[in-house]
């Protein structure tokens, strides 16, 4: 059984296609296609190449697609989301279907290789019979996929969904012994199972994903980073590039900070702040907005600093390039300490600072950003400290970190913030070791610790979070305000493009220190620097990794992606892409339309309609000359049909005539087909009769 | 008797033992007398047996041999065989049953190309080559052979050059109830081939034999049954195409017809009568053409449908 979907379900599911999926211009295009077949007469003589022309359209189209859908910057790992257009893909060949004279197309049609075995069967004779199949709820099934691929967070798109395949079943499986209650109670358990998977399913992924994109550093969060502090076993980074940067002018900085964060509590960094008199607190989210700048006319420079009127040079100290999600408004990019000013990042982009310097950039126009950053000597994105966060430890560290803090003397009198820093330093590279990997630790009765207090008093080894987190705690302990911060550390090179290269695995996290000193004026000034108490073995061990010929490939590949997006956003370039890929897709789509169009009229019967040319020594006879008045009676004669049996018709209006028509028929091929002459009286009789017949017919109009 | 006489007795005689199929037993006597074969493609029971014996039985004299086709069966078995006969030490031949002047060649398609061959000889040229000496086949020689279209599995589709052999394909097709009913009843008291009674003589034949050429034909529908051939070669999906023995055999078998229609000439509605006939079983579709449903006997209508005829 494969029957065919009723008048108008095909248009309606796949105008709920284009709601849904946000496209209606598209869905009613569509939907008007197809459901346009019961509105015409239309049909075409398809054959079966036609069918898979059509089908190769479709996977064209696909591809293109694709290919639009990367120049649009969708990662290659992120296509299967590009399902959502297959009912647009498939739409030449659910036309096919719907527009040709065949019911059913045959299933090969979809293989290659099953469509060349039958060919080599029909050539040496065997026999044939492939699977046909008629593709209308094929078509439907899979436009019901793709509206729920893209509807997937609304219990009201659920319910949708749901009807419309209650319908699609319905009209289905009506004709084939259809029992009303089993199939009602079948098909609310399959919803109800349904709804439950997915529910689970978005939960489960919502647990996963909620608790990476916090930590790990591969996403980070403006507001919470969750360490992994306290977890066991190998810390896993990813070897992905991030970010790539190149020095134009003036030293490598030696850390990128991407987001940073003042009050800690149970191995989770997060950033608090007072928001200001009469906000309000859940929409007010500490970020403030740059300030345009007027360095060059024709490129877009902005700064957070208060100085409006910079004399930047042309070329700007940096350039990083990475990317971001450009549907999500918080994204935090990297920047040098200092950062004075940053521009080139296109048309109006969103960017704005919180109070701790962490820098965002919102929905930008395009996933990969290009900017340059101008550096001056003081940092401008930062906020003086707030006591009430800046010097704050969480209760369950209290007691470890004084017992330290008391045991290295950072609490004797006339310390200054260098000198207690550098006995942190002393202490963290002289008696802590840099590990990723940790493992249990012994257990002591009567002996209750944090992770933290843990790695101060009795392993003595970690990675970065600890130390930072340590140091930060510490220094607070101290009376000096601190800060944790993430990002990336700068030290992989690649030499033959000149650009330093940040990767998962070089994801950092060091601490922003309030620090206090006499200049050389005498003057007491305070300004955040960052300090890293990270033993630098940590670098050492980095660079065992080196990257395979896998990463390189990958890494190039991520490279020329990049660069290829950036170039066709450049606006001198825009219109030069849209040009030659509308140029490359017209000429595609023609060629395509013209292999269908050019299928279809093979099939047809070649009409020749031109008639009879009597050679000129032949003699017509009276019959010939009656043809136009029995044309009048009977219509015109085919080409293909003798005069005679044409004349014959007449005898359905007037069965008087039958004997006089065969008579005239007899005459009329003697005088016209016997060589031999046939005798002088035959074209008088014949006269004769086509006369009577003239006025009988005149008679009997 | 003069030759119409001949063949309207001829034709009553069939016909008699056949109920409902008078076209298509004129048509295949119009064959046997302009010097074809006829292949029959047909169900099993639809009389095509019944058909050969009684034109076997309607002419005196006549010889009839049938051919039972198999896998198994060899050349020899049809074209006959030189035996040592062991008292004189000479060898003795055997005339195999080809030498007949009506064969039936049952489910032709069920023998192996190499026997279907065996024939290719003996239909052209009238003669069978045994062991290097050649047998003129004296008879009237009319071969009906006969092959199954819905058994297709251990058979040998017929090569080309064996199609092109026969001057026609048709088929008898089932006949209505009440014919039928006929059947029933005429069969009710024993076989009527038992009772028939032949009608012709064999000199009759040979006599209307000769009288075919006879049959005047215009240049003008010369050139149209050309023109019908000739069509079939600008078709695309036509990989082999009518040859001219087609558009010969077309020519001599209109004018058979038109003798058995009492005519002294030929008309184009016969032509067209019998062209499907005579060439659709030809032509070769092509693989592509074939799977969407194209047929010999759909090209052929196409193109009668569309050549301009002579008016």
């Amino acid at each position: 059984m494969n029957p065919t979907p009723p008048r108008l379900l095909a248009g309606v599911i796949t105008l709920a296609w284009g709601g849904l999926t946000g496209n209606p211009t598209w869905g009613l295009f569509a939907a008007l296609l197809l459901e346009s077949r019961s509105w015409t007469n239309l049909r075409w003589d398809f054959n079966r190449s036609s069918y898979i022309r059509a089908w190769q359209f479709s996977i064209l189209i696909g591809a293109l697609i694709a290919i639009l859908a990367w120049i649009n910057g969708v990662k290659a790992g992120k296509l299967h989301t590009l399902f959502v257009w297959t009912p647009l893909i498939l739409l030449p060949l659910e036309l096919a279907q719907r527009y040709g004279k065949a019911s059913k197309i045959p299933l090969n049609t979809f293989s290659f290789f099953a469509r060349k075995k039958m060919d080599r069967d029909i050539t040496e004779g065997r026999h044939t019979s492939p699977r046909m199949v008629n593709t209308g709820y094929l078509y439907i099934a899979v436009v019901i996929l793709a509206t729920a691929m893209a509807s997937k967070h609304d219990i009201h798109h659920f319910i949708g969904l749901s009807l419309m395949t209650a319908a699609c079943l319905f009209f289905y499986v009506r004709k084939n012994g259809f029992r009303p209650w089993a199939w009602s109670i079948a098909l609310a358990i399959s919803l109800t199972l349904g709804f439950a998977g997915q529910l689970s399913m978005f939960k489960l992924y919502h647990y996963f994903t909620g608790a990476q994109s916090a930590g790990g550093g591969h996403r980070t969060h403006t507001n919470e980073s969750r360490t992994s502090i306290g977890k066991l076993g190998k810390l896993k980074l990813s070897p992905r590039v991030f970010w790539r940067m190149s020095v134009h002018e003036g030293n490598v900085p030696a850390l990128l900070r991407t987001a940073v964060y003042n009050r800690y509590a149970l191995a989770r960094w997060t950033h608090e702040y007072i928001p200001p008199a009469g906000s309000d607190p859940m929409l007010e989210d500490d970020f403030t907005d740059d300030t345009r700048i007027s360095a060059f006319q024709d490129r877009d420079t902005r700064t957070f600093g208060k100085d409006t009127k910079l004399d930047l040079s042309e070329k700007g100290d940096l350039s990083i390039i990475g990317e971001v999600d450009s549907h999500v408004k918080n994204n935090p990019i990297p920047l040098p300490e200092n950062m004075l000013a940053y521009g080139d990042l296109g048309a109006e982009p969103l960017v704005s600072r919180n109070s701790l310097g962490t820098v965002r950039i919102g929905n930008p126009e395009n996933h990969v950003i290009n900017y340059t950053v101008w550096t001056g000597k003081e940092p401008t994105t930062e906020d003086d400290p707030v006591d009430e966060f800046d010097l704050h430890i969480p209760v369950q560290e209290k007691a470890a970190i004084t017992r330290i803090a008391n045991q290295l003397g950072l609490d004797r009198e006339g310390l200054s913030t260098r000198a207690k820093i550098n006995i942190l330093r002393d202490f963290f590279s002289n008696e802590f070791q840099y590990n990723t990997h940790l493992k249990t630790p012994s257990v002591e009765r009567g002996r209750r610790s944090t992770a933290v207090g843990m790695f101060l008093e009795t392993t003595r080894a970690g990675h970065c979070e600890y130390f930072a987190t340590a140091t930060a705690l510490l220094l607070r302990e101290a009376e000096i305000p601190s800060r944790y911060c993430v990002g990336f550390s700068v030290n992989e090179q690649n030499s033959d493009r000149e650009e330093w290269i940040m990767r998962g695995h070089h994801a950092h996290a060091w601490c922003r220190v309030w620090v206090e000193e006499e200049n050389a004026n005498g003057e007491v000034v305070s300004k955040w620097e960052d300090v890293d108490l990270t033993p630098s073995a940590w670098h050492e061990m980095d660079m065992l990794g080196r990257p395979d010929w896998q990463r390189k490939l990958i890494d190039w590949w991520q490279r020329v992606r990049e660069d290829f997006l950036i170039w066709r956003t450049r606006e001198a370039n825009k219109t030069n892409v849209a040009i030659v890929v509308g140029t490359i897709i017209t000429i595609l789509l023609s060629w395509i339309s013209w292999r269908l169009w050019h299928s279809r009229q093979r099939n047809e019967v070649k009409k020749q309609n031109h008639s009879y040319n009597r050679p000129k020594d032949i003699a017509i006879t009276s019959l010939n000359k009656l043809e136009p008045l029995l044309t009048k009676k009977l219509g015109s004669r085919p080409s293909g049909v003798p005069l005679c049996r044409w004349m014959l018709g007449l005898t359905h209006p007037h069965p008087v005539l039958d004997e006089k028509l065969q008579r005239i028929n007899e005459l009329h091929s003697r005088l016209r087909f016997d060589p031999q002459r046939a005798p002088t009286n035959t074209q008088d009789d014949l006269a004769n009769l086509t006369n009577e017949l003239r006025r009988f017919l005149k008679k009997n109009r | 008797m003069t030759t119409t006489d001949s063949a309207k007795h001829l034709e009553r005689a069939v016909s008699s033992i056949i109920k409902g199929q008078e076209q298509t037993i004129r048509n295949i006597l119009a064959c046997m007398i302009s010097g074809g074969h006829v292949l029959l493609e047909d169900n099993p029971g639809t009389g095509k047996t019944t058909l050969a014996k009684a034109i076997a039985g309607s002419i005196s004299g006549a010889v009839f041999n049938r051919i039972q086709f198999t896998p198994d069966l060899l050349p020899s078995d049809i074209l006959g065989v030189s035996i040592l006969n062991q008292k004189t030490s000479e060898f003795r031949f055997h005339p195999g049953p080809v030498f007949t002047d009506i064969l039936l060649a049952d489910e032709i398609n069920r023998a192996s190309p190499r026997t279907q061959s065996a024939l290719l000889e003996s239909m052209a040229e009238r003669q069978a080559t045994i062991e290097g000496t050649c047998h003129d086949l004296d008879g009237l020689f009319f071969v009906i052979a006969t092959q199954n279209p819905v058994e297709f599995r251990g058979t040998y589709p017929l090569p080309e050059a064996q199609m092109d052999r026969f001057t026609m394909q048709c088929s008898l097709g089932y006949v209505t109830a009440e014919q039928e009913v006929d059947i029933l009843a005429a069969q009710n008291q024993g076989h009527p081939l038992d009772t028939l009674d032949p009608v012709v003589t064999l000199e009759d034949i040979h006599t209307l034999q000769a009288a075919v050429s006879n049959v005047r034909i215009s240049d003008e529908l010369r050139r149209y049954i050309v023109a019908l051939s000739n069509a079939t070669r600008e078709i695309d999906e036509v990989q082999l195409s009518a040859s001219p023995r087609a558009s010969l055999s077309l020519m001599k078998l209109s004018q058979a017809l038109s003798l058995f229609e009492g005519r002294e000439f030929v008309t184009p509605e016969t032509i067209q009568e019998l062209a499907l006939d005579v060439i659709a079983h030809r032509l070769i579709i092509t693989p592509e053409a074939k799977f969407n449903g194209m047929t010999g006997r759909a090209v052929v209508e196409s193109i009668l449908e569309n050549t301009p005829i002579p008016v």
